[in-house]
């Protein structure tokens, strides 16, 4: 077939195309996505028993969460489709991060050094390293399906703000449950589990996004 | 905060190039099947130019493929492009995943990818084209009865989707899955190596 022809066989009978889709499909995932991810809070960890007497406390790690997501929001809009240069839309992100372990460095710093360790990782390994990714797993696969026939052209960072996004929205979901009210152990381990999520999703989202 | 992220249109220097693509596409997007005729036209022209010199002179056979390749994909993916950011960026950035991935395709033809800017690229240059190597039409027998005749009957036979509907005793919503669907698959088999 000659090109003319594909092109007048593409042109023809083609409507009107809605506008927003890109961002309607990523809304729709990532509110789905929270949802699962607060079901499985109720259901595999339970929310925290006090959560009635440190609600304050508990917004004040989800903040976390609704910050590091719009940090990382505009990375994913703009490699969510064909794209260039993502560099402008790092931005927020990398400001994010640097102004977390920032955070984490002050607290530990102003934390009296015998209070130090158990205000970091708490009774041994921080438990928000792998529950936050777990949570992350069902996100991560409705805003996969979002972006796949989105068409996007640099995987390997789509698939690192899929994952980015995914830990954020995880981390909502998870403060409350999480039982740690320290800004450091928050500031740390809460950008650790998001990090590690945009890790595994650059590797693993990012080879699925081929298209 | 989403504005960060956006390469706005406004307050940039933009082509005419630019300029007179983005209106034929912000006019196709909403329904003017002429503009969108010839926004893909004027893509065609880029691409053809675009591909030929990027490929190697053994390979240069594949441009042609390479221009439908590229243009089926901007079709099938028209509803993600944002009017707030430049077309050539968005369409480039189509064109240089398809052509990177010729290159993973054809180890022989393995060389150095320059992500050069896309400006130094316009060309108003429309060299005759050329017969592709593969013919999209004979990859329709590769695709499901429902969908190829949905194809063959809309885009090729240019029925409208409600004629094709009436002709092949489905709704007219099953016409524009199985069209939708079978373009897909069309761009997927033009891509594979193995299918001739």
């Amino acid at each position: 077939m000659k090109t003319d022809r594909l092109i007048d066989a593409l042109a023809h009978d083609t409507g009107a195309t809605p506008r927003y889709v890109a961002e309607r499909r990523l809304a729709i995932a990532g509110i789905a996505g929270l949802a699962v991810a607060f079901a499985m809070v109720v259901t595999v960890f339970g929310v925290r028993e006090d959560f009635g007497s440190s609600l304050t406390i508990v917004l004040l790690k989800a903040a976390f969460g609704v910050v590091a997501l719009a940090a990382a929001l505009p990375l994913l809009l703009e490699l969510a489709r064909p794209n260039t240069t993502a560099r402008r839309a790092a931005a927020p992100a990398a400001l994010f991060a640097a102004a977390s372990a920032a955070i984490a460095m002050g607290a530990f710093l102003l934390t009296p050094p015998e209070a130090r360790m158990n205000a970091w990782v708490g009774g041994g390994m921080p438990e928000c390293l792998y529950r936050i990714p777990l949570l992350a797993i069902p996100i991560a696969v409705a805003l996969f399906l979002a972006v796949r026939g989105l068409g996007p052209t640099r995987l390997t960072l789509a698939g690192a703000a899929i994952g980015g996004v995914s830990g954020s929205i995880a981390a909502i979901a998870y403060s409350s449950c999480c039982q740690m009210d320290t800004a450091l152990y928050v500031a740390s381990w809460y950008l650790a589990a998001i990090l590690f999520c945009s890790a595994v999703g650059a590797v693993v989202i990012g080879r699925a996004l081929k298209w | 905060m989403l504005r960060l992220g956006r390469e706005w249109r406004s307050g940039r220097h933009v082509s005419a190039y630019e300029e007179g693509l983005h209106v034929l596409i912000t006019q196709g997007l909403q329904g003017d099947t002429a503009a969108y005729r010839q926004f893909l036209d004027r893509l065609g022209g880029m691409f053809r130019t675009f591909f030929r010199r990027k490929l190697r002179s053994e390979d240069v056979a594949h441009a042609e493929d390479l221009v439908q390749e590229t243009l089926l994909a901007i079709h099938l993916h028209r509803h993600s492009y944002d009017p707030s950011r430049r077309i050539t960026a968005w369409v480039y950035a189509i064109a240089r995943y398809k052509l990177i991935d010729h290159y993973r395709r054809s180890p022989t033809s393995r060389q150095f990818v320059p992500v050069d800017d896309i400006d130094d690229l316009f060309s108003g240059d429309v060299a005759d084209a050329t017969d592709p190597a593969r013919d999209i039409a004979a990859l329709l027998k590769h695709l499901p009865a429902k969908q190829s005749t949905a194809i063959r009957l809309v885009k090729l036979e240019e029925l409208t989707s409600k004629e094709a509907a009436q002709r092949m005793g489905v709704s007219e919503a099953d016409v524009k899955i199985s069209l939708h669907r079978g373009l897909k698959k069309l761009m997927a088999l033009s891509a594979s190596k193995d299918v001739a």
